[in-house]
């Protein structure tokens, strides 16, 4: 017998079904604050649970098409999805850390096809807006959400951007990082991408587009070597460094760096 | 003899200008190579219908260098187009997918 659970991340809704109950469980307690059992679900997944490795699959995360699926694959999970249905189906292991990465490569597909990706970067939401600090690992990016203490934290490691109504959008996701808890569960219009340096100086610069590319691409996650999917991960990078302010952001440990983002955003 | 061949960019190669800059990209490296003004010339030149002495000779046009300096560059840029297996050449014209 079946059962079931519905999470809700960056309003993309995913339902699980799966025979093990204590996948499901795990999955109510990691995700709980996303938990929505009540909106239509776009994305169903029917999941058996394996405790061998997959064999041939490699430690690295892939994304490969076959047979007019794509299989969402790593020694820990393997999942053949049908973009068309919305539909996946495959095995993952009863182990949460190895289920938030599939979710993240999940995420990282489907939401090229809904105006979205996942950015390398923590988030925070300040008023109306939110600001996203992206970077490769030890450049700041937890840090500096810790000292936005009157912000609301999106994510301190994985954050989503969707662009609705014409306008980008940062979302809290419950794919953390070293603070080890989930992002609150809300989104924002985003005001800025800042690239993080630690620094013994605060100051920023705005970047244009074509230094901002190269920097962007870096840190958003895609796990395809299908040329067409990169094409359009570029081309959607590009749309942000068009539409959003960009900037390097050279911080203290300290809040301070609020003071220069002002100036930029 | 490089410059009686013709030359293509790799097909595998995702690729956008950006500001007079080529930004190019192979997937399976995820490694983004953003190319200067010239390297960006020669880059959209190398559609496989052209041999590297016609790209000379329009980076000479273009840039209004002396084919000295337009060849070497040429060469060099090309050479190591195709060491990082970005760009292929051929003896004969190399049809574009």
């Amino acid at each position: 017998m079946s059962e079931s659970t519905q999470l809700r991340i960056a309003d993309l809704t995913v339902r699980i079904n799966s025979a093990d109950p204590e996948l499901i469980r795990q999955i109510n307690q990691r995700y709980d604050n996303f938990l929505d059992p009540a909106s239509p679900s776009e994305i169903t997944l029917d999941l058996d649970v394996t405790q061998d490795i997959i064999q041939g699959a490699s430690l690295d995360p892939e994304i490969v098409a076959q047979d007019g699926h794509v299989i969402l694959r790593r020694r820990d999970f393997e999942v053949s999805y049908d973009s068309k249905q919305n539909h996946g189906s495959g095995l993952v292991t009863c182990n949460m850390y190895s289920f938030d990465s599939f979710l993240r490569v999940l995420f990282s597909m489907t939401l090229m096809d809904r105006d979205g990706f996942l950015i390398h970067g923590s988030s925070v939401k300040r008023g109306d807006k939110s600001y996203v600090f992206y970077g490769v690992s030890g450049s700041g990016k937890t840090t500096v959400a810790k000292l936005s203490t009157d912000c609301e934290i999106l994510s301190d490691e994985i954050t989503v951007i969707r662009k609705v109504d014409g306008i980008y959008r940062a979302y809290g996701t419950p794919f953390w990082g070293e603070m080890r808890k989930n992002g609150e569960n809300v989104s924002a219009p985003v005001a800025a991408f800042c690239l993080l340096t630690k620094d013994t100086k605060v100051f920023s610069n705005s970047l244009k587009s074509s230094a901002a590319l190269p920097r962007l691409m870096r840190c958003i996650l895609f796990f395809s070597n299908n040329k067409n999917y990169v094409s359009s991960v570029m081309d959607r990078c590009l749309d942000v460094t068009a539409s959003v302010k960009c900037c390097d952001l050279h911080f203290l440990p300290n809040d301070s760096f609020w003071r220069v983002i002002a100036d930029v955003a | 003899m490089l410059l009686d061949k013709y030359v293509s960019r790799s097909a595998d190669a995702a690729w956008r200008e950006i500001d007079g800059e080529a930004q190019v990209i192979v997937p399976r490296e995820s490694e983004l190579h953003s190319l200067n003004e010239v390297g960006t010339a020669i880059w959209k030149y190398a559609d496989g219908s052209r041999k590297v002495s016609e790209i000379v000779n329009a980076i000479m046009d273009d840039f209004d260098v002396e084919k000295s300096v337009a060849e070497q560059d040429t060469l060099n840029f090309i050479q190591a187009l195709v060491d990082m297996e970005l760009a292929q050449v051929s003896d004969n014209p190399i049809p574009q997918e």
